[in-house]
């Protein structure tokens, strides 16, 4: 149960997008309000706007109406607290495994001994110990997403946002960086806002599931979940997660199929 | 070693010994070619004599340097620039296609007349052969970072500079490099070739020379020296090109 | 790319229209701070184009004479074997060090040994504008064929083509980009080889003219010729780009067709 202020704050957003001929309401109303510690994911069916929502939580875009705060300050463009791990392979190709890692500290003008040990720490962390002089040429894309996730989280960022930083990869590799990014998390207990279109991945990591309605975005449903923390991947197997798993897919269904109406009708 | 290497070598070293052998059996006229270790030792005995070397090797290999480092600045200037405004990028773009279209050479006669001789007309001639290849490719280069990169420096609210250094250059840098190999390139032939035409020394003007005065000795010795240079340099670069590639991707 | 639409659109193609434009102006300021016999004005080079166009009209005729002889054979031989050794693995991997290597030498320093085999005749000159523009498109179209998806290839065997059949109705037509550009290439580059041989040791062409009349000092007449140049080079150069973009349109790009 919260002990305290909501660390993130989603006041009234909404996202409209303005060009010659027409207008798109990408979000509208998306209000929420995350704990510190808390695991949200955001589900969607495709084009709901929840790549949006994430742009407009980190800052990299403002909403047309409406505010995010964090901490009661208003984001208005990218936050020292906020980090962001992409879906895209994001490493710098002319830099080491290390380098990469190390380089949001070097930004803060962290000293180079000092970013050197935590980055090291980090990438033991998430399994990456001894390719620190590797470069990302040389590296899997679910290593590549590992030194990513490294180089977010050692900047130790108040709320990690994440846009489906799995999605570029294969399922097993999927399930692996899944359990892993479970354990990460509760070592470093972040705060971790999740994009996913993966209903597993969504049930087996979050506390909270976020279910966007079609466009416009809407909430649909806040689903709080009930599986034990901390948890593994054996949870999988268990009813509890179909139940979840379940809740959650009713609760899109719906929504995935009037995408796909909307969509055959505009063709 | 590669099959493909074995060939290769095979390939050269066959042909040489047939031309060789040609020439020295009176089959290839001696007025015409001389055999290829002559010309290995010609080329050696113009890089050991001090007053060739002094008149002619070094103000080409100056008036290189110079041509390759000013193409170098002015085109990663002009690069910078036509990547920071579309308006330029897009209103330059059609010239930069078409500029190697046209034989650039021709405009020499109007650098004779404008600038005389001596090195300014070649270094000019240099510089602006060499220039749009760096041009282009330091612009395509910076246009070609990958958007995530660039998403990913302003979460962390980069200033402009920071960006530029740390991420779009480092970024564009095999791009880049290419250009400034295709300038070397381009600088080495801009200069030898307008040398050649009508200059009063340089290693061009001393493969003309020898030339109208029949010393075939002197002449393919110049030759040779020229064609060691410039395949040195492009296998080298070459060599560099390739790891930066593989490395960005 | 271009933020171009609607009203900012007609500001951009301004732009590209106003580069010439703005070197011809370039070109008056010169002529005005260097003054004669050093530099000529727009206008003078302009008057000289028709005043005396029977002094050098032969010329021009002699040059692309040579020109459309030198690319053509360049154009078939290169296309052909660049065809028959990119079909084959082997020989492209081996042969392309060799030839790129040939490629980037300063050729210019090997016209005295083709004036020696050749002498002062239109057939050195020819032969020298060919060993210059042949490597782009033996290069590009070794390259292109090289390159062609192996699921074509598949669906030859299927449909059981001879050579010939699966030459004229898959490959060639897979290459065509590439080919065309590299056409395009080997046309500007056999143009620069006659130039500069022309210029180095001719009495005839284009090239000679030029180095004629920089000896006689008459810089209108010069630029009169240069202009005559850019014309020529931009005109085919016009007609390549018009055939790469109807083969483009039809196949689609693909590989290094660009530039």
């Amino acid at each position: 149960m919260p002990l305290s202020a909501p660390l993130l704050v989603v006041e009234n957003v909404t996202k409209v997008y303005a060009s010659d001929s027409h207008e798109v309401v990408a979000l509208k109303d998306i209000s929420l309000s995350v704990e510190k510690g808390q695991f949200v994911s955001i589900v969607g069916p495709s084009g709901c706007g929840k790549t949006t929502l994430l742009e407009i939580l980190c800052g990299l875009r403002t909403p047309s109406s409406g505010a995010v705060k964090i901490k009661g300050e208003t984001v208005v463009g990218p936050h020292r607290s906020i980090g962001i791990v992409f879906q895209e392979e994001s490493t710098f190709p002319w830099r080491t495994v290390l380098e990469n890692v190390e380089f949001g500290l070097q930004m803060r003008g962290v000293g180079k001994a000092e970013r050197r040990e935590k980055a090291r720490q980090m990438i033991a962390m998430v399994g990456l110990s001894g390719f620190e002089d590797a470069y990302p040429y040389q590296l899997s894309g679910g290593m590549k997403q590992r030194v990513a996730i490294a180089r977010t989280l050692v900047t130790e960022p108040e709320i990690v946002v994440m846009d489906e930083p799995f999605g570029a990869l294969d399922e097993q590799t999927r399930l692996i960086l899944g359990g892993e990014l479970l354990k990460i998390v509760e070592q470093t207990k972040a705060t971790v806002v999740l994009v996913t279109h993966s209903i597993q991945e969504a049930a087996l990591l979050s506390d909270l599931i976020v279910v966007l309605s079609a466009r416009p975005g809407r909430i649909k449903e806040l689903i709080r979940s009930p599986l034990p923390k901390p948890r593994d991947a054996a949870i999988l197997t268990t009813s509890e997660f179909a139940g979840i798993t379940q809740r959650i897919w009713s609760s899109l269904e719906e929504e995935a199929l009037m995408f796909g109406k909307v969509n055959a009708e505009r063709s | 070693m590669k099959k493909e290497n074995v060939v290769q070598i095979l390939i050269v070293g066959s042909c040489l010994l047939i031309y060789e052998f040609a020439v020295r059996a009176g089959w290839l006229d001696a007025f015409t070619f001389i055999p290829f270790t002559e010309m290995i030792r010609s080329m050696f005995q113009c890089l050991g004599d001090p007053e060739f070397f002094w008149t002619h090797v070094w103000p080409t290999f100056i008036e290189i340097v110079i041509s390759f480092v000013g193409a170098a600045i002015l085109g990663v200037g002009t690069g910078l620039l036509l990547w920071r405004s579309d308006f330029l990028h897009y209103a330059f773009q059609p010239y930069l296609l078409l500029f190697y279209a046209v034989p650039f050479f021709a405009i020499y006669p109007i650098f004779i007349t404008l600038f005389g001789t001596g090195p300014v007309p070649v270094i000019m001639v240099g510089i602006l052969f060499s220039a749009p290849a760096v041009i282009s490719n330091t612009a395509i280069g910076f246009r070609e970072t990958r958007k995530v990169l660039i998403k990913y420096g302003q979460s962390l609210n980069l200033p402009f500079s920071k960006m530029l250094w740390y991420i779009y250059f480092p970024s564009a840098w095999p791009y880049i490099f290419s250009g400034l190999k295709l300038a070397t390139a381009y600088s080495i032939i801009g200069v030898v070739a307008t040398e050649f035409i009508l200059s009063a020394r340089g290693i061009g003007y001393s493969i003309s020379y020898a030339y109208n005065n029949f010393d075939l000795y002197s002449m393919y010795g110049a030759i040779m020296l020229v064609i060691v240079i410039s395949l040195l340099s492009n296998t080298v670069l070459g060599y560099i090109e390739n790891r930066l590639f593989r490395r960005h991707s | 790319m271009t933020k171009a639409h609607s009203n900012s659109k007609w500001w951009f193609e301004l732009g590209r229209y106003l580069i010439p434009v703005i070197l011809v102006l370039l070109w008056e300021v010169t002529y005005w701070i260097v003054g004669e016999p050093a530099m000529a004005s727009p206008w003078q080079s302009i008057a000289d184009l028709f005043t005396n166009y029977r002094e050098w009209l032969p010329d021009v005729g002699e040059t692309l004479l040579a020109l459309f002889v030198s690319f053509l054979i360049a154009a078939v031989f290169g296309s052909i074997l660049g065809f028959f050794i990119g079909l084959n693995g082997f020989w492209t991997r081996t042969l392309s060090p060799l030839l790129i290597g040939l490629y980037s030498i300063p050729k210019v320093t090997l016209y005295p040994i083709f004036l020696l085999v050749f002498g002062l005749t239109i057939q050195g000159r020819i032969a020298f504008s060919v060993f210059h523009g042949i490597f782009p498109i033996l290069l590009m179209c070794m390259q292109a064929t090289q390159m062609i998806p192996n699921t074509y290839l598949k669906v030859a065997k299927v449909y059981q083509l001879n050579f010939f059949q699966k030459a004229r109705m898959i490959l060639i037509p897979a290459i065509m980009p590439q080919l065309v550009a590299g056409l395009r290439m080997g046309f500007s580059l056999c143009f620069l080889g006659l130039i500069i041989a022309e210029m180095f040791a001719s009495s005839k062409g284009l090239g000679f003219k030029l180095m004629h009349y920089m000896s006689l000092n008459r810089t209108s007449s010069i630029l009169a010729l240069i202009l005559v140049i850019v014309f020529i080079a931009f005109f085919c150069t016009f007609l390549f780009l018009l055939w790469q973009e109807r083969v483009e349109r039809k196949i689609g790009k693909s590989g290094a067709a660009s530039s």
